[in-house]
């Protein structure tokens, strides 16, 4: 059976990027899409650059509020643009100092909290390349992907390392840091601390468009899992999208339900909404029907 | 849905200007409910992680078609192209593939070079250029297309059930099944068969408060065999609960490999593990 098409007003549709199809199609260009993003001072084209720094460099935009992580207990933890990038800083620089170098592999074991977002984004500004990690495995689909992608750092927290990389601890001869996030861990280094120690400033290195950026897991509903690989110039279409597709704005407050630990946690939960300029939500407690719509309208969720 | 409209009614929901969804294809039915419930329609979007980016969306602010997922994203070309007997593309002895043109069904293809598409596949390039022909990213999905350019899913090409002659997509098959009002959710397989080579075997789970009863039973195949014909599941299993991958895909690889005794491979993304239990039991 067919639905009938649900069409829109012409105010919605004048406003739309998308609004008329075939023009669209038709004055669209990468080329074009590409300069609406800044680049990098020092050449290149890096996705965290584009997702926090340019907005912080922004008198109008710097004090905006970039992130905003509902607790378990259903308070809120609030990061503004500025503190973003001074976090995010804080992490390349803690990454240098690790030794970590470009194209290596930084994996996070996270589920939504602020050390995700800082996490990602200070690992992109290193120009090393970021892979996140479902925080529901099990041990061994974590030491699998560890293992398949050469992992250099892993970032969790105790109950997380305790419940699900512990037990393969001794298997990872290669993952040379494990960075713990809030309460430690034993014989294991403090995320915390090392942010705390790390300088507040950091100028991202050139970045070629074609560096690697991303790592994704997949293996869906076929098959065993593969690691694709993305660039930084994927931002380019993270932006494109999220304006075309989400028809996102910089006064959005946005919601991306999915766990950044899959791909559309990261290119539509963290790194379209902040390219974007608009204040993201996100919730760290375990869906429920009542909470997620008191989320939606507590929160005045626009998309 | 299964919490109904009195849930969303408490809320206020004024603020909300675009919902959208990936994953997993909407089927109609969602995208109509949440129209009336949440005062917004659903807009849904495919793409894949290899595609690193939604390639094709019912866009924000522009017309919807519920069940369909919409058109190609500006600056991405999209092309059907014909199937082979496994159900893949058919890649010619020259390496050339075939172009489908206008309202047909193929796989889906994308036009190499949009800024998102993965580079690589982490240590396997024999894996990662298998996935391209032509000058096309090949994405395994079998669509069809109609005759103003909208795409709509039609099942995986390698899940795609060969029954007495027809080519069932599966998505399809849940999709009606979806529209009855005691059904919840619906897997579908292929099962072996002697005279048809497959037939098509659904498992499904009720709406709270409906009894499993062999009158239901009947009643669905009747439903399914009215609106479908010759695609029709012959059997219909029903299940307290089905398997989904994390994203939320019902893991038809799982059914079926439970289902007929096979390996079943990589269960890392498997969400809830005690509903494969449930549903061989």
């Amino acid at each position: 059976m067919v639905y009938p098409a649900i069409g829109t007003t012409d105010h919605e549709r004048r406003a739309a990027l998308v609004g008329d199809y075939a023009q669209a199609r038709r004055e669209f260009s990468w080329e074009h899409a590409r300069a609406d993003l800044t680049g990098l001072p020092a050449g290149g084209l890096n996705i965290a650059f584009e997702a926090v720094d340019r907005h912080a460099a922004h008198p109008g935009r710097r004090n905006r509020t970039a992130v905003r992580v509902i607790d378990r207990d259903g308070s809120a933890q609030e990061m503004t643009y500025a503190e973003l990038q001074h976090r995010s800083n804080r992490f390349a620089n803690v990454l240098d100092a690790l030794g970590v170098s470009a194209g290596q592999r930084v994996f996070t074991l996270l589920g939504p909290c602020p050390e995700l977002y800082v996490t990602a984004l200070g690992t992109l500004k290193a120009r090393a390349v970021l892979s996140p990690l479902f925080s529901g495995f099990g041990p061994e689909p974590v030491r699998r992907r560890l293992e398949l992608g050469d992992a250099a750092v892993l970032v969790t927290t105790a109950a997380l390392f305790r419940r699900t990389v512990a037990p393969i601890r001794s298997e990872l001869p290669g993952l040379r840091h494990i960075l713990i996030v809030g309460e430690g861990v034993a014989g294991e280094q403090s995320f915390d601390e090392l942010l705390a120690a790390a300088g507040v400033d950091h100028i991202i290195a050139p970045t070629d468009p074609e560096d690697p950026a991303l790592l994704h897991f997949t293996s869906g509903t076929t098959g065993t899992p593969k690691g694709a690989l993305h660039v930084h110039d994927a931002v380019v279409a993270h932006d494109a999208t999220a304006r075309a597709v989400l028809g996102l704005r910089p006064d959005d407050t946005y919601w991306c339900t999915a766990d950044p630990g899959w791909v559309t946690g990261i290119s539509y939960g963290v790194i379209a909404p902040l390219v974007v300029g608009a204040t993201l939500v996100a919730d760290s407690r375990d869906f429920d029907v009542r909470r997620w719509y008191q989320v939606l309208a507590d929160q005045r969720v626009t998309v | 849905m299964s919490a109904g409209p009195q849930e969303a009614a408490r809320h206020d929901l004024s603020a909300l200007r675009v919902i959208a969804s990936v994953g997993e294809p909407l089927n109609g039915e969602v995208v109509v409910w949440a129209n009336a419930t949440l005062g917004r329609p659903v807009h849904d979007t495919w793409w894949q992680t290899e595609t690193g980016a939604i390639m094709i969306a019912n866009f924000a602010g522009s017309e919807i078609r519920p069940g369909s997922m919409g058109r190609p994203v500006p600056g991405v070309e999209a092309g059907l192209l014909a199937q082979g007997r496994d159900g893949r593309a058919h890649v010619g002895h020259d390496g050339h593939v075939t172009v489908l043109e206008g309202a047909t069904q193929g796989e889906l293809a994308l036009r190499t070079g949009w800024p998102s598409m993965f580079r690589g596949y982490l240590a396997e390039p024999e894996r990662y250029a298998a996935c391209f022909a032509d000058g096309w990213y090949l994405t395994g999905d079998v669509v069809r297309r109609d005759e103003d350019g909208w795409y709509r899913f039609v099942g995986r090409a390698d899940d795609v059930i060969k029954s007495a002659g027809h080519l069932v997509g599966p998505f399809e098959v849940e999709s009606t099944l979806m529209r009855h009002p005691a059904v919840a959710e619906v897997g579908v397989i292929g099962v072996p068969d002697a005279t048809a080579g497959e037939v098509v075997k659904a498992f499904v789970t009720l709406r709270a408060g409906t009894e499993p009863t062999a009158r239901l039973n009947r009643e669905l195949l009747t439903f399914a065999r009215h609106e479908l014909g010759a695609v029709a599941p012959r059997s219909i299993a029903f299940a307290p609960a089905l398997p989904h991958t994390r994203s939320g895909k019902v893991m038809r690889r799982l059914l079926r490999a439970r289902e007929l005794g096979l390996p079943e491979g990589d269960l890392s993304t498997l969400e809830n593990a005690a509903a494969v239990e449930v549903v061989v039991s």
